[in-house]
């Protein structure tokens, strides 16, 4: 097991360095030359003095090739040194490194109510299958897909923080804040969830070693929790492992709207401002983790199906 | 010699409610088998083998109605709920199912699977399983079952799946042992290994068994009697020798005549849908001797001997 996870880490160098140079690129291949944003945010009256700029892009090292700036923006990262923002100056490393926490507070607790509501329904949904409450269920998933997640948010902030002063409105003061933004987040992406869990626990109904259960005489809840539930985690799996991705990517508008200091803001204003470092840097540790989930998915996988760690094994 | 009766199947329907009309799946079957016998049930894919197996079970889907009566060992199955049939099952009625290589849970060790069935017998300390379960697979013909245990389904051959799940069957102490289609899909070693492990089977409990085969090869082999069933109903049924020496129906002798070793030569046509049975003899469509009465008049079963049985107006 030790080995196959090494094995997974040190394939990854390959995909670490892609992502890398991709994220360089951006900043390389844009139009609009660097060392002039740069120069207009360290000295906004200052207008274009050749001489300063031909500074600035010393500093920069904006005349080197390509693969040599590459090679020390690069070997920066992997000590740590992510730059400078252009904007304020500050290690990008650091505002990074503030951001991704909230980031992935909000994306775990979105993933938890994701989790919880879309296992108890898809259960509930396959055990009545075809009755009213399945039909009503399936509708309510479909409807609940076309919802766009920032109408919910503003309708769970009217209800919730408006009306009921239960939850507050914007900003994070504790981790409490963390419940309304996590449950919009998680009910919207709950709709694949309930309706993969739904299939999944009928597919697996229909199948061989469930027959074969039933004929040893296993009563049908000892069935559920001895084997169903086993081999519906597979699925769930895969799916957490995007939901989770697709969280962390995609909770700009719920970080905005609740006022929440996640990556996802930031690096949208960073692209705006043209501020390369911050969008570069925040690009690639974004690659990263994306990257270092899935590992984990992987190896989840390797826990849970001993056909897979047999095939990982004799990769090796 | 009057043997005791261990399954007695009289006027049984199964149908399935679907939105496209009633599939009727088996019709007014009538089979009884006897302490120790082996009854061998033929016929192609879809004509309701399987669902009769099933229905001795009550293992159907949700949409499925079944009529008629099941007695197993002076016992009506179709009164009794599902949790007593729970004890009948795997206890009394052990099962081979179909398809060896999906019919074992992949995620769980093969010792936690058959443990399961051991605990629904009789609940026992886990070492006492152990002894159990190890013996068992030694009755099964396994060289290193301790190895068996240990492993998960995945690493099993398709035969040696198969002796698991026969294993599994024998921790009880049945009376019946129903197999579907235990061969089907598998090569020739591994079917002489199936054949083997039934006829293993039969030698450790002394059960009767119902064997449900497309295989009529290997139930010629196998069985005392042979029943074959055609689009959901008997159309003849007589003992082993009775069957393969003197064939009566005409699709009885078509499937002979497809048999590798007759020629291979197929029956015309393709069997009627169990939705929209044919009116008359429900084979009529594809047969050479059909006359204006088969057409019209659905014939039934009129026995020859003392136990050969045959569903034709033109024997």
């Amino acid at each position: 097991m030790k080995k196959i996870i090494i094995n997974r880490i040190v394939m990854l160098i390959p995909t670490v360095i892609t992502i890398a140079f991709l994220a360089f690129s951006i900043m390389y291949f844009s139009p609009g030359n660097p060392a002039e944003i740069l120069m207009h945010y360290r000295n906004p009256e200052g207008g274009t003095d050749p001489a300063a700029l031909a500074h600035y892009e010393e500093m920069l090292g904006l005349d080197d090739p390509f693969l040599t700036q590459f090679q020390n923006w690069f070997t920066g990262i992997v000590s740590g040194d992510f730059g400078e923002s252009f904007k304020t100056g500050n290690p990008v490393a650091e505002e990074f490194f503030y951001r991704i926490g909230y980031t992935l507070m909000l994306s775990l607790t979105g993933l938890f109510f994701s989790l919880i509501i879309g296992i108890t329904l898809g259960f509930i949904s396959a055990e009545f299958k075809d009755s009213w409450l399945d039909n009503l269920l399936r509708l309510t998933q479909s409807i609940k897909m076309s919802i766009p997640s920032f109408w919910l948010a503003l309708f769970f902030i009217y209800i919730f923080s408006t009306q009921l002063r239960w939850f507050s409105a914007f900003g994070y003061n504790s981790p409490k804040d963390l419940i309304l933004p996590g449950l919009v987040l998680g009910l919207s992406n709950s709709s694949r969830m309930v309706r993969l869990v739904r299939t999944c626990i009928l597919e697996e109904k229909g199948s061989g070693y469930v027959y074969t259960a039933r004929v040893k005489g296993l009563s049908e809840n000892q069935i559920f929790f001895r084997h169903i539930l086993k081999n519906i985690t597979l699925p769930i799996i895969t799916l957490t492992g995007v939901s989770l991705v697709s969280m962390i990517g995609g909770s700009l508008i719920i970080e905005n709207i609740f006022g929440l200091p996640g990556i996802g803001t930031y690096l949208v204003s960073a692209i705006m401002a043209k501020d390369y470092p911050v969008s570069m840097g925040f690009l690639f540790a974004y690659g990263v983790i994306i990257v270092f989930i899935n590992l984990f998915i992987d190896i989840l996988y390797q826990f849970v199906d001993p056909r897979v760690r047999d095939c990982a094994n004799a990769e090796i | 010699m009057k043997t005791e009766s261990v399954l007695k199947i009289s006027n049984l329907n199964t149908y399935f409610q679907t939105p496209d009309g009633n599939v009727l799946a088996v019709c007014d079957v009538d089979i009884e088998i006897k302490k120790g016998e082996i009854v061998g049930l033929i016929g192609e894919t879809g004509c309701g083998k399987s669902v009769l197996g099933e229905s001795v079970l009550k293992v159907l889907p949700e949409n499925a109605v079944s009529t008629g009566s099941i007695l197993f060992q002076n016992e009506e199955l179709m009164d009794l709920q599902q949790k007593r049939m729970r004890e009948i099952r795997g206890r009394k009625i052990a099962v081979i199912p179909q398809n060896p290589s999906e019919a074992l849970n992949p995620l769980i060790k093969n010792k936690k699977q058959i443990f399961e069935a051991i605990d629904h017998n009789q609940k026992q300390l886990g070492s006492d399983k152990k002894k159990q379960a190890i013996g068992l697979l030694k009755k099964m013909h396994f060289k290193e079952p301790g190895q068996v245990l240990d492993s998960y389904p995945h690493r099993l051959s398709g035969g040696m799946k198969q002796r698991v799940l026969a294993a599994m069957g024998l921790c009880g102490n049945p009376s019946l042992l129903i197999a579907d289609e235990p061969t089907k899909g598998l090569d020739a070693i591994v079917r002489s290994q199936v054949i083997e492990t039934l006829m293993l089977f039969k030698e450790n409990t002394g059960t009767a068994m119902m064997l449900i085969t497309h295989d009529l090869n290997f139930a010629v082999k196998v069985c005392d009697r042979i029943a074959v069933m055609y689009a959901g109903e008997l159309i003849e049924m007589g003992s082993c020798s009775e069957i393969y020496n003197k064939p009566i129906h005409p699709y009885l002798m078509g499937l002979f005549m497809a048999q590798p070793e007759n020629g291979l030569v197929p029956i015309e046509g393709t069997s009627p849908s169990l939705i929209n049975l044919p009116q008359g003899c429900r084979f009529h469509e594809r047969c050479e001797k059909a006359s204006e009465k088969c057409r019209h008049f659905h014939p039934q079963m009129k026995k020859l001997t003392l136990t050969h049985e045959v569903r034709c107006w033109n024997p």
